[in-house]
């Protein structure tokens, strides 16, 4: 065979396995019409993203609302309503240039005025908006399509605050956004590609596509670029019992089903028209400290505690299969840019003989640790009851509270009432200044550090990755040493859907703004 | 509810009918007033809050108590319970927190599918309890008997969520014959609305259906030793019309009360099947409400669910004297 012959041998070869290879979906795939049957696990409070932080409004509103910036599957911020954007070399002003002919759903163009509107409400309302308002001087349209943020001190992170996908900045019309004010809007419109046409409360919330929606040219990567609204409507369906989720998945009435419990993993895999989806971004495990009252002021105690834990039988007990969980002591999920793991020989410890070498030197007495959690939260409640024999056997005593959900999260606010409860760290984890929450002082557990404060204050301002590496990992190592918050381990949440939807996204979080059904 | 009656040789006149029921509906305001004030203790002596609820878990402690100050939950008990009970004396219920409308209209909106699945599952419970019992009397100490009172005991027993999941599995997912969950308004068409309530109505009927069968068997039994029995056998009628026109009759009076303490039961048991069939009634109103710590709706939601009970026994009440002319209005 001479060497044309052979070339051209090898070429069709290879066009032949590139043409077989299964081929990752595209939004260049995907097809137009039909109705997106989605069983969710609740009732969102409200469809305003301002005013909560509830998973379930972001979940939903995220069809209907957009903000200036969205994060992509890597967690960066990526302009969506801003063409593009400029920084002055202090990083103190940022100047947003609008893209033009972006149209709410009641017909009227997004202008400046309209995000100046939305973004002072918004940094009114949340913890974030309020973080990144205090350090902001002035807002303002400097033209129909500019939008101006002076901050008073440099900050380095304008951009993830407002990609956050969680109590999100949104952009509402400026008369929806003042009307509604501090309460909750009542009067639904965004930029987004689907529109709200119907809420009836524990029934449905009925979603349609946005004739006029124009999306970006970029290809869609998480939450940012394209957006193709492919389905005519969305079905948006409260169904409150898992194994009723799974069953509609089971028999094609829903394309998807919210949040199904991590041991039907394997059975779920054994239909073939149904794919068990593992949101790939991480979300942790937490049993919360309180370290202003109760035993657990003693820093010695809290460290006795973290050298007991032998996370692996915490989170497969809850957990279950592999897939579902994985050990880290990154507080940063492992795929962030920031990830490190310092500290990671205070993780994880397993070590009885150390947990009772620090009980003593803290003094303890066996006054009983309360643990606060809710077996309503199956996979919180056994990891904690796992734990509590784990610190038993330790010698630490231990007094288990079980309330349902709703109680949880009023009580903790109350020092009194609790000394450790558990809860979830949920993803996206974005940056460490900005959403790792038992690090924030006002938080439950109220952790009180002017070192770790002054760390974050510095990573807040630096953008160069080198500098913000370096500080995270002295404040993780930090973390650690002071045994601020047991983090057990990452999990990562199931979801059941039919095989012949496509294109979900699961990065930054659960997304459907470019997925159809086959 | 203990009926108010006396034996009496007559039966009673429509006025005296009309100043029972009067004197009835007198009496249900002291117990709607009750079950109010209880009810308002009850809820807000439980922890947990609405405005922690709303905001979710992940909000910082001082926007809750902006929320609860917003919301009026900062106040005092005593007076956010005048409050409301003023606000009640004059008729209106207060405004749901969570689904931000008024409590009337979010209970008007969820009528529809509980009423239908009450009304389902207690056809559906009567249709086989009372038959059940009869057949279990006529066959007693028998094999049919046995059987019938074992299915009678199962009825009762079964747990509702797990019956209805069972249900699911079966005529949902293998056969293919009903939806998974979800209601169709009768709007959108009587057929579909009635399926998406049969797999619900045999969930919540069974158990009352276990209830009118016991019931039914016995009152049966005691009626068919008696004289008029034995007399109406020995004039050679046929046991058909002996048992379905003398004793049946005559048996019926204490199934009716079992009916008006089912539709409490329903009514209860409706908290349990709406939720696991996800269909929009009162019954998932008031557990999601409840879940929510949304205060007025559950108050106003009690109080409706008091009243509802209170009516239905009334109903009942007036019923004995239709069949049993013995009975009177006192």
């Amino acid at each position: 065979m001479n060497r044309a012959m052979s070339a051209a041998v090898a070429l069709l070869a290879v066009l032949l396995v590139v043409t077989l290879l299964p081929q990752a979906p595209t939004a260049a795939q995907g097809r137009r019409g039909g109705t997106l049957r989605y069983a969710h696990y609740a009732e969102p409070p409200t469809m305003d993203a301002h005013w909560t932080t509830a998973a379930q409004t972001s979940d939903i509103s995220r069809f209907v609302m957009e903000q200036l910036f969205a994060l992509d599957s890597k967690l960066r911020p990526q302009p969506l309503l801003v063409e593009r954007f400029t920084t002055s070399a202090d990083r103190k002003v940022y100047t947003f240039s609008l893209r033009q002919g972006i149209m709410f759903h009641h017909g009227r163009e997004m202008v400046a005025d309209d995000v100046v509107a939305s973004l002072r409400r918004w940094g009114g309302l949340g913890a974030n908006g309020r973080e990144l308002f205090a350090l902001v001087d002035s807002l303002s349209a400097k033209d129909k399509y500019t939008v101006e943020m002076r901050l008073k001190e440099p900050n380095a992170l304008v951009t993830v605050y407002l990609a956050l996908p969680g109590q999100a900045a949104v952009i509402y019309p400026k008369e929806v956004a003042e009307e509604a004010g501090r309460g909750r809007a009542r009067r639904i419109i965004g930029t987004g590609p689907y529109r709200l046409v119907e809420h009836l409360p524990d029934r449905h919330i009925k979603l349609e596509r946005f004739a006029q929606y124009k999306p970006r040219s970029e290809p869609g990567d998480g939450l940012a670029g394209k957006r193709e609204a492919y389905f005519d409507t969305v079905m948006i369906l409260p169904i409150p019992d898992p194994a009723v989720r799974i069953a509609g998945i089971q028999k094609g009435e829903y394309h998807f089903a919210h949040a199904v419990p991590p041991d039907e993993y394997n059975r779920l895999r054994q239909y073939p028209q149904i794919v068990a989806f593992v949101v790939p971004c991480a979300s942790w495990l937490i049993g919360q400290m309180n370290k202003i009252q109760g035993p657990l002021t003693n820093k010695k105690l809290r460290q006795a505690i973290q050298a007991a834990l032998d996370m692996e039988k915490v989170m497969s007990a809850a957990f279950g299969p592999k897939e579902l969980w994985r050990l880290d002591p990154g507080l940063m999920p492992k795929e962030h840019y920031m990830w490190t793991d310092a500290g990671k020989e205070l993780y994880n410890q397993k070590n009885v003989e150390r947990a009772r070498t620090l009980l003593r030197e803290a003094g303890y007495q066996g006054q009983p640790v309360r643990w606060m959690t809710s077996p309503e939260r199956t996979t919180y409640y056994t990891a904690s009851l796992v734990a509590k024999s784990q610190l038993e056997a330790a010698g630490i005593k231990m007094e288990m509270v079980l309330v349902d959900w709703a109680t949880l999260i009023s009580r903790r606010n109350r020092a009194d009432a609790w000394d450790l409860f558990t809860t979830g760290q949920l993803a996206p984890l974005v940056d460490p200044v900005v959403n790792v929450l038992p690090l924030l002082p006002n938080w439950p557990g109220w952790y009180e550090s002017r070192d770790m404060a002054a760390f974050l204050k510095l990573m807040s301002r630096h953008t160069e990755v080198g500098v913000r590496k370096d500080l995270w990992q002295r404040a993780q190592r930090l973390f650690y040493e002071d045994a601020v918050t047991i983090k057990f381990g990452d999990f990562f949440v199931l979801h059941a859907m039919r095989r012949e939807l496509r294109g979900v996204t699961g990065s930054p979080v659960l997304a459907f703004l470019n997925a159809w059904v086959q | 509810m203990e009926a108010t009656r006396a034996r009496a040789g007559c039966c009673g006149g429509i006025a005296e009918m009309l100043s029972y029921v009067i004197r009835r509906v007198i009496a249900l305001l002291p117990v709607l007033l009750i079950v109010a004030t209880v009810g308002f203790l009850l809820i807000h002596l439980t922890p947990g809050d609405p405005a922690a609820v709303m905001l979710g878990p992940d909000a910082a402690p001082d926007e809750v108590e902006r929320a609860r100050h917003e919301m009026g939950l900062d106040l005092p008990l005593p007076v956010q319970f005048l409050r409301w009970y003023g606000r009640v004396l004059r008729g209106d219920l207060g405004y749901s927190i969570f689904l931000d409308r008024p409590v009337i209209q979010a209970i008007v909106e969820r009528l529809e599918p509980t009423m239908l699945l009450t009304g389902m599952s207690l056809a559906i419970a009567l249709a086989i309890g009372v038959p059940t019992g009869v057949w279990a009397a006529v066959r007693h100490n028998t094999i049919v008997d046995q059987a019938c009172m074992g299915f009678a005991l199962a009825g009762v027993s079964i747990p509702n969520f797990w019956l209805g999941l069972n249900l699911i599995l079966l005529f949902s997912i293998y056969l293919g014959l009903f939806p998974v969950a979800g209601y169709t308004p009768l709007a959108e068409g009587v057929l579909r609305s009635l399926q998406s309530l049969v797999l619900p109505a045999i969930t919540l009927g069974s158990g009352a259906s276990g209830l009118i069968a016991r019931i039914t068997r016995s009152s049966m039994l005691e009626v068919l030793g008696q004289d008029f029995v034995r007399t109406a056998r020995a004039k050679g009628l046929r046991e058909r019309l002996v048992i379905f026109h003398h004793a049946l009759r005559n048996a019926l009076i204490p199934t009716v009360t079992v009916i008006g303490l089912a539709v409490g039961a329903l009514l209860a048991g409706a908290v349990v099947t709406e939720t696991v069939f996800a269909l929009p009634g009162v019954g998932r109103l008031v557990i999601s409400s409840v879940l929510r710590r949304d205060y007025p709706l559950i108050q106003g939601a009690l109080l409706f669910l008091a009243m509802i009970y209170v009516l239905v026994n009334l109903a009942v009440d007036i019923l004995y004297v239709y069949l049993d002319p013995r009975v009177k209005y006192v």
